[in-house]
């Protein structure tokens, strides 16, 4: 009897042995979620900083983070499928504020997920940037990298204008002879958009062969959506806007048609490269890396290809950084937010919280990141490697706007890709192409029940 | 006999499910969404809305546009492929020293990827960097490649440069394969080079050209990744073929309905041309 009392205790014993260690050994593995980003140097940025928390953090919080990458072209669309089909293998969805408003149905709000004030919360970064990535009065993603757009314009030239009386006496006569305005020559801080044309005439070699360039600026007009963002900034800055009150579209305004002729004077006067009609980022890039061209609108990530000695050894070192002309800046952020779908929320919580820290987005600033977060862009010692960043952190507060987060952001900026480019590649007149995108835009929005 | 045709019927299945998935039941999806008012955010539960995406893409003047700029693309680069193509393969067929070297030559650029061929001539045809450009200014001509009113050409001599390999590739093996009788016939009877080539060679190459002509049709109308690389379909429309339109009205205006729509439409458009070439091509061959 008591051996049988014995046997059955010892039993007993490796049964919630076998029961319980299991269930600890479950207990402490942290809930692993998946993050998708896309490859490139935002990733490389996150990397670093889920290296960090994993290692460092994930123990405590019991959580894991996993990125997931998905290639670059093509990316929102792909997320879009994962999205629709509602699929929880993703836990974190990688956004940006152009697309927010299709991500967002399938998304949590982190209204009551990050803290109200301080850190872990939202106040840590920039306003226009938050704004960025908030839809119908609510945050859903945490701002990664913000992008905005700068003046580039070469200081060596620039400087010897507002210095060299003939130079300025030369500058008068062509915007007189070419523009019929009477202008002269001013910093480029405080250049408005006609300054712009101006500067742009005057450097162009077929208008004033003592010009230093062969053009004065480089435009952007290929029929692609992010040439719109640029093209925005003359909008925003001479008073205009996307809308009226109400998603009433206002492309049809003094204002558009103002902002619209800065182009078109600069492609009738050949003051930018003839190949612009189907130039992006990367060709501008390479015009102004030539030196053969004086300023230029651009994103504010070519700053550090531009100043870099090894990769642009004819500018490099001469390339300054002013507000765009009109003082605005096209802002939006690339960030990451809940899923809805997800089965591991209580665990993807804790990593927003952290991701709304100062810390984190030191970490992702140093990691070659560009976060919306003035502490970490203002950062000294950062700024030594990366000096453009305090002027981001500056810019995004002081001129940044954002068009709209409403789901059909991209569609909008599409309709006027197609026509803009047409009126850029001067195959359109200016107020055609306006009000042939005024008016798609409207049904657009008809269809999509914002107006009556 | 009956395990035999089970038997059989095994065999089959696998393809047949594999074409099922892969052809008939996409195929089917298409007609059912285009009649849904159908977005990425709305794909879960979408409205019926009748024949609506038709009438939509039908009174879309950007989609005769783009239509229009396919068909003429089309009929450009397959007559200039195929003339090209005919005119390397009887240069070739003869003996010639190093032809193996210049058949390998003349097939790399099949052999690039269209989106790689199109990022090689946004480079090659840059005004700063570009080699084309480069000379092209050094020559004197004033313009740019990819701007208008040059583009939609650029655009072709791209497909061209990429594809008379392809048809290159397809008469040559024609060319090699006519008998001699004929053409030595032909010579007895004091025929010259062009009546050889008019009523001798091309009567025999006529199923070989129908086929290349028609493979290279249906690719070309489908024209895709170079233009849109290089630009991605503007100024404005000018350059938006059929594909890159049914591409951003699904992805970038977000109406999947309106998109399969137009498929829908480009496919009843298509068959009757693709149906009478294909019975063409049957009769003509042997």
């Amino acid at each position: 009897m008591r051996e049988l009392k014995i046997r059955g205790f010892l039993a007993l014993s490796v049964a919630l042995t076998l029961l319980i260690v299991p269930a600890q050994v479950a207990s402490q593995t942290p809930a692993t979620i998946r993050m998708v980003y896309w490859p490139g140097p935002e990733s490389d940025a996150m990397r670093k900083v889920v290296d960090w928390y994993n290692a460092n953090r994930s123990a405590a919080d019991g959580v894991k983070v996993e990125m997931v990458l998905f290639s670059r072209e093509g990316f929102f669309d792909k997320e879009a499928t994962v999205l629709a089909a509602r699929s929880p293998e993703v836990d974190m969805v990688f956004t940006a504020s152009y697309i927010l408003g299709r991500h967002a149905p399938h998304m949590d709000s982190l209204e009551k997920v990050v803290a109200a004030s301080g850190e872990g919360s939202l106040q840590v970064f920039l306003p226009s940037a938050r704004d960025s990535l908030s839809f119908q009065g609510r945050p859903y993603a945490v701002p990664m990298d913000v992008s905005n757009h700068f003046l580039y314009y070469r200081s060596d030239y620039l400087n010897r204008l507002l210095t060299d009386s003939a130079w300025q006496r030369q500058y008068s006569e062509v915007a007189q002879r070419e523009l019929g305005k009477a202008l002269s020559p001013k910093k480029p801080e405080d250049w408005s958009p006609d300054d712009f044309v101006a500067a742009a005439l005057f450097f162009t070699k077929t208008i004033n062969p003592d010009s230093p360039t062969a053009f004065g600026t480089v435009l952007q007009a290929k029929n692609l959506i992010y040439n719109v963002m640029i093209w925005d900034n003359f909008l925003y800055g001479l008073g205009g806007s996307w809308f009226r009150s109400g998603f009433q579209p206002a492309l049809n305004t003094p204002q558009a048609q103002k902002a619209l002729d800065v182009y078109v004077t600069i492609m009738q006067k050949k003051a930018t490269p003839a190949g612009s009609t189907s130039y992006e980022y990367g060709e501008a890039n390479e015009a102004f890396r030539t030196g053969k061209v004086a300023f230029m609108v651009q994103w504010s990530a070519a700053f550090h290809e531009l100043d870099d000695k090894t990769k642009s050894p004819m500018v490099a070192g001469n390339v300054k950084l002013a507000p765009v002309p009109g003082k605005k800046t096209h802002v939006h952020a690339l960030g990451v937010g809940i899923s809805a779908y997800s089965n591991t929320k209580p665990a993807v919580q804790k990593w927003v919280r952290f991701l709304a820290t100062t810390q984190a987005m030191r970490m992702y600033a140093d990691a070659g990141g560009i976060p919306p977060v003035r502490a970490a862009l203002a950062n000294p010692a950062l700024a030594k490697q990366r000096p453009e960043f305090p002027l981001i952190a500056e810019h995004v507060e002081k001129y940044g706007y954002v068009e709209t987060t409403i789901a059909e952001t991209v569609p909008i900026l599409e309709i006027l890709a197609k026509h803009l480019s047409a009126a850029w590649a001067l195959q359109v007149a200016p107020k055609i192409a306006l009000d042939q995108a005024n008016g798609e835009i409207t049904q657009l929005l008809k269809e999509k029940g914002y107006l009556k | 006999m009956v395990q035999e045709r089970r038997l059989g019927y095994a065999f089959l299945a696998p393809l047949t499910l594999l074409l099922l998935g892969l052809a008939v039941f996409p195929g089917l999806y298409a007609y059912y969404l285009s009649a849904l008012d159908a977005s990425l955010e709305t794909f879960r539960s979408p409205r019926f809305i009748g024949l609506a995406n038709y009438v939509r893409v039908l009174t879309d003047r950007e989609f005769y546009g783009a239509v229009a700029f396919s068909v003429r693309y089309t009929l450009i680069v397959v007559t200039l492929e195929l003339v090209l193509g005919l005119a390397l393969a009887i240069a070739l067929n003869r003996e010639l020293r190093g032809k193996r070297f210049l058949v390998s030559l003349l097939l790399l650029p099949l052999m690039v990827s269209p989106v790689l061929l199109g990022i090689m001539f946004r480079l090659t045809l840059n005004e700063f960097i570009g080699t084309v450009s480069y000379y092209l200014r050094a020559a004197g001509f004033p313009g740019n490649l990819l701007a208008p009113p040059y583009v939609p050409y650029t655009l072709m001599t791209v497909d061209v440069v990429q594809w008379t390999p392809f048809t290159f590739l397809i008469l040559y093996a024609g060319l090699r394969s006519i008998p001699d009788e004929p053409v030595e016939a032909a010579i007895v009877d004091g025929a010259g080079g062009w009546q050889i080539l008019r009523f001798v060679v091309l009567p025999l190459l006529r199923p070989l050209l129908l086929t290349a002509a028609f493979l290279r049709g249906i690719d070309a109308f489908k024209t895709f990744d170079t233009i849109q690389i290089l630009t991605a379909g503007g100024p404005g429309s000018l350059t938006t073929t059929a594909s890159i339109y049914v591409y951003k009205t699904a992805f970038l205006t977000g109406h999947l309905g309106r998109a399969n729509a137009a498929v829908v439409i480009l496919l009843l458009l298509l068959s009757i041309p693709m149906s009478r070439a294909i019975r063409h091509i049957l009769r003509s061959t042997p």
